[in-house]
């Protein structure tokens, strides 16, 4: 049996994993020895797992309808390649977590290996923006910026800088057998940040399509990378993990995130199904459908 | 002067809303080419014809759907009549109609700053004709370079619509 995806599936997804998100973390707030709750908190994981698995699946598909080569296959490839290593690093983490790695201090170095994982994603991911971005410079869209899109861009830096200078508080900064593994937690801020920057580029693009549904998709992925970088935020920064109402929101954001982003795929997945289903109807009868948009038109 | 104005140029003009550089570089052209003037006062009649059929279809709501189609068909028998032959692409439909449903095609999908950028594009490689202006010959290639822009952005089922939709704008009137 075939199972379609919807996007009430996606969004259904992404409420469970705001609730569980949210609920975990009160839950630490009100009863820090709740039983249980240290598995909840790491809940997150297989979630991770499904909604990368579903954006994977839905990269894949989009990719295959680009041709080959050229610039957007490869975005979508390198995409596809993010969610692959998001997988691995998630599969990773809840496996050393339910084998109890976590708990051990002395093996707190070969849990840190999942930074290898973390950072590839965010490198593909990047690499992706890039290359979806120079498509649509091509043909002359997020090429013209104004002085107020430096706004956010420097709010996003900010956050960046904030995130860096608690860089103590990393969970990986305890690997005492792989300072790379350090580092590159460190530089997590920045990696998040860089397609953070870039998903504001895509913003700029969405504004410069005048609506659509190909702008709403572009607003969807936006959306769910400057999630994960205001996620990351409340995560490392000790004065705001203390502060519970904060803490719980972004607790929540950072769960949502990667559903956010497979319904931003879908949503791209589901212009390309929309247009081959018009190209079919073209091909059957261009007469009544012809006849069908001019009379949409003139109603208005 | 040459008569640098594109088609897509002429419809945003006539549609009421260009921008203020490309306003006044029409009324500037237009001021001193009368072929142009005439073209001018050809399009601006053709809107006017298609906003006064739009209204008075919607007045007419409460029409059965018959009587309906009437009016629409007629509104496209008066746009047809009252086009200029220069832009007339194959045998019935003008390339103005077939840019005016291209456009009304991809706005929903790609919005209207893709769809008037794409096609401003696309009929800027159509460089057959000295003037720049899309006549029916170009057609067929300004489809084929449209078809090539949105697929680059939106994948081949984006190019295979276009170039569906394009080929039967212009078979329809064959």
């Amino acid at each position: 049996m075939r199972v379609r995806c919807t996007p009430a599936m996606l969004w259904t997804g992404l409420g469970i994993s705001v609730l569980a998100g949210a609920a975990s973390k009160t839950l630490e707030f009100v009863n820090p020895s709740a039983p249980g709750l240290h598995f909840g908190i790491n809940f997150y994981g297989p979630l991770y797992i499904v909604a990368n698995a579903i954006a994977f699946h839905f990269c894949r598909k989009i990719c295959t309808d680009h041709r080959d080569p050229s610039t957007m296959h490869l975005a979508w490839m390198l995409m596809a390649a993010s969610c692959v290593t998001a997988i691995v690093r998630h599969g990773y983490e809840w496996t050393t977590y339910l084998l109890g790695w976590h708990d051990k201090p002395l093996l707190a170095s070969v849990v840190s290996l999942r930074q290898i994982p973390t950072v590839l994603a965010m490198v593909f991911m990047t690499a992706g923006l890039v290359a979806m971005w120079s498509s649509f410079a091509a043909i002359g869209l997020g090429v013209r910026f104004r002085w107020r899109d430096a706004i956010l861009p420097l709010v996003i830096v900010a956050l960046a800088a904030a995130d860096l200078s608690h860089r103590q508080n990393m969970w990986d900064a305890r690997s005492a057998a792989y300072p790379l593994m350090r580092y590159l937690q460190m530089l997590s801020p920045v990696s998040l940040a860089v397609p953070a920057l870039l998903g504001l580029v895509l913003q700029r693009i969405s504004r410069e399509m005048r609506g659509g549904q190909f702008a709403d998709f572009l607003r969807y992925l936006v959306w769910s990378l400057l999630l994960r970088l205001a996620s990351l935020l409340t995560t490392f920064s000790p004065e705001l993990r203390e502060v519970s109402v904060i803490a719980i929101a972004g607790t929540a954001a950072f769960w949502a995130a990667p559903w956010l982003f497979a319904l931003a795929v879908l949503r791209r997945w589901r212009i390309t199904e929309s247009l081959s289903e018009m190209a079919e109807l073209y091909e059957r009868d261009p007469e009544e459908e012809f006849a069908k948009l001019a009379r949409k038109t003139v109603h208005g | 002067m040459g008569h640098d104005i594109s088609e897509p140029e002429w419809l945003e003009y006539v549609s009421g809303a260009p921008p203020r550089a490309l306003a006044q570089r029409i009324e500037s052209h237009v001021a001193v080419c009368p072929e142009c003037a005439r073209l001018l006062d050809e399009l601006a009649n053709w809107h006017d014809l298609l906003t006064r059929e739009g209204a008075s279809l919607r007045h007419a709501l409460q029409l059965p759907d018959a009587r309906m189609e009437e009016f629409v068909d007629r509104a496209v028998e008066r746009v047809c009549a009252a086009a200029h032959p220069r832009f007339r692409a194959g045998r019935g439909r003008t390339a103005a109609e077939g840019l005016f449903l291209m456009r009304s095609l991809l706005e929903p999908i790609f919005g209207s700053g893709t769809a008037r950028i794409a096609m401003d594009l696309a009929a800027s490689r159509c460089t057959i004709h000295p003037e720049g202006k899309l006549l029916g010959g170009e057609w067929p290639l300004f489809v084929r370079n449209l078809s090539e822009t949105l697929a680059s952005i939106c994948g081949s089922a984006a190019g295979r619509l276009v170039n569906r939709a394009g080929t039967c704008l212009v078979a329809q009137g064959a």
